[in-house]
């Protein structure tokens, strides 16, 4: 399916494009009321953490933005991703082409939001924060990592969705209960040292607590850990891959 | 002199799992399972259908609705998988299905027809090459630029055709696409199809109007219900079919 897709960059540089063109066209700001919803939600939680629960957490606005922009990928991705390939039945079925480019775009475009927040993330750091530190070296590693995660799932999400259209209820149930499950409104130290371990089976604990070690602290992440969830990033994404390919052909007749 | 089919379909079987009330979910589907219901039904929509295009040949379609045609143009075009049977077909195939239904409105003519160039397989440059032929056949002119919303659905639906039938492809399947247009376009899209035909491209017309198909095509296969019916030249297959019409009357 590698094979297939750079084969086809062509077609995912148009759905990128016309995902891009979507998004943009009509608001000249376009790419700041795409970070409202991230702001929005870190004036909230600091309004909860600081004002009313006093939380014990350095610079907290400043972790939750080094927190919530990854989260906010991941979660944008796969709620935008869910839908659409059932949102692109036309094209499904009335042309023979790669399914999968459809979910990808939607990745990609979401990426590149993701990217451009990073970049103005920056400034904010350097003047409010630990600035740029070698530990950013790693910066690449957990995005592309990311990417990878969010690609196969969004990927596994679109095609079941032809197949079972309330899955959207249930992702969206899910997503808002996974967001607590890892350390983005809080840091890693309110988790007990004995459910340590499992806490960080979740592939993405480890990656969020892994930005928020580099952007904030300066630190490089647990090595050990990123290895670990380095091989069930890969893993997850295979499986689905898998089962897209599976589904792949019954998508169209389905749709 | 020997003809190098340009498709072959053998014994072509395409079953079909349908959903009774949709859409299916994972809540139904739940349920029916505990209680061992069962809310689809699993029909053939094509079976063993037998065929050869040769190269360069126009072969029309005909057949009542819902006898399979635009479930064997997929399959053809690689949309749908068969069930039993096997298709084979040589070059680049472009295809013309409800193909305007997919145009972005807030996009422009020129944008879109970039969008669908991508679709079949063209990179930007070729499309690029495309667009003047493909904006003069459907004599939009400037309105290209202009975005789709602001387009009647006959302007749509010229778009989309002008597109399909500049594609210069191997095999061109076009399914009912001259139901749309005035009578002047759908005269100009019938003297482009036989213009694409000599050029050496081989064509599958799916239509409901016996008169296109007598023009552009030289053999045809009558559907009923999913298997051939009748095969043959384009005047038996047609009368055949006019005959079949008649009597249900």
């Amino acid at each position: 399916m590698i094979v297939d897709l750079i084969h086809n960059r062509q077609l995912l540089l148009a759905f990128l494009e016309r995902g891009f063109k979507t998004k943009y066209k009509n608001s000249y700001l376009g790419i700041f009321w795409s970070l409202l919803n991230p702001l929005a939600n870190v004036l909230i939680f600091t309004l909860v953490f600081t004002v009313f629960i006093k939380i014990n957490i350095k610079e907290y606005p400043l972790f939750l933005l080094c927190t919530i922009l990854p989260w906010t990928f991941f979660h944008a991705a796969l709620t935008n991703g869910l839908v659409s390939i059932v949102e692109d039945a036309h094209f499904v079925k009335n042309a023979a082409f790669p399914t999968a480019v459809i979910p990808f775009a939607v990745v990609g475009v979401n990426l590149v939001n993701f990217l451009l927040e990073l970049l103005m993330l920056m400034p904010v750091l350097i003047v409010w924060g630990n600035g740029i530190s070698t530990a950013w070296i790693f910066l690449p590693l957990l995005i592309f990592l990311q990417t990878l995660l969010v690609a196969g799932l969004t990927l596994l999400a679109a095609a079941l969705f032809v197949f079972l259209r309330d899955l959207n209820f249930i992702m969206h149930l899910g997503l808002r209960l996974f967001f607590y499950i890892v350390p983005a409104v809080y840091t890693i130290d309110f988790v007990p040292k004995h459910l340590r371990f499992f806490y960080f089976l979740n592939p993405l604990a480890v990656l969020i607590d892994g930005y928020s070690s580099i952007l904030m602290h300066g630190h490089a992440p647990s090595l050990s850990w990123l290895s670990f969830t380095t091989v069930e990033i890969v893993l997850i994404t295979y499986g689905c891959a898998l089962l897209f390919k599976k589904m792949r052909f019954s998508i169209a007749e389905r749709i | 002199m020997p003809y190098e089919p340009a498709i072959r379909v053998e014994e072509l079987s395409k079953e079909f799992t349908v959903i009774l009330e949709p859409p299916l979910t994972l809540q139904k589907g739940l349920y029916n399972f505990v209680y061992g219901k069962n809310n689809s039904l699993r029909l053939w929509a094509l079976r063993e259908v037998n065929f050869l295009v040769s190269k360069g040949e126009a072969l029309g379609i005909i057949g009542a609705n819902a006898s399979g045609k635009t479930t064997l143009l997929r399959i053809i075009a690689g949309i749908y998988q068969p069930t039993r049977g096997k298709i084979f077909s040589s070059g680049k195939i472009a295809v013309s299905l409800e193909l305007g239904a997919g145009f972005i409105l807030e996009f422009t003519g020129r944008e879109n027809l970039y969008l669908y160039g991508a679709i079949f397989g063209l990179t930007r440059r070729d499309t690029a090459l495309k667009i003047p032929q493909i904006q003069e056949f459907s004599e939009l002119g400037d309105f290209l630029d202009a975005p789709l919303r602001q387009y009647s659905v006959g302007m749509r639906m010229r778009l989309a055709f002008s597109f399909a039938v500049n594609f210069a492809a191997d095999i061109l399947l076009v399914d009912e696409m001259l139901a749309v247009g005035d009578t002047a376009f759908r005269r100009k899209c019938l003297d482009k199809l036989k213009e694409v035909k000599k050029q050496g491209t081989t064509l599958l017309l799916v239509s409901h109007r016996p008169e296109e198909v007598a023009e552009v095509c030289t053999r045809a296969i009558m559907l009923h219900k999913g298997s051939i019916h009748l095969q043959g030249n384009v005047s038996e297959v047609l009368s055949a079919y006019e005959s079949m019409q008649g009597a249900v009357k």
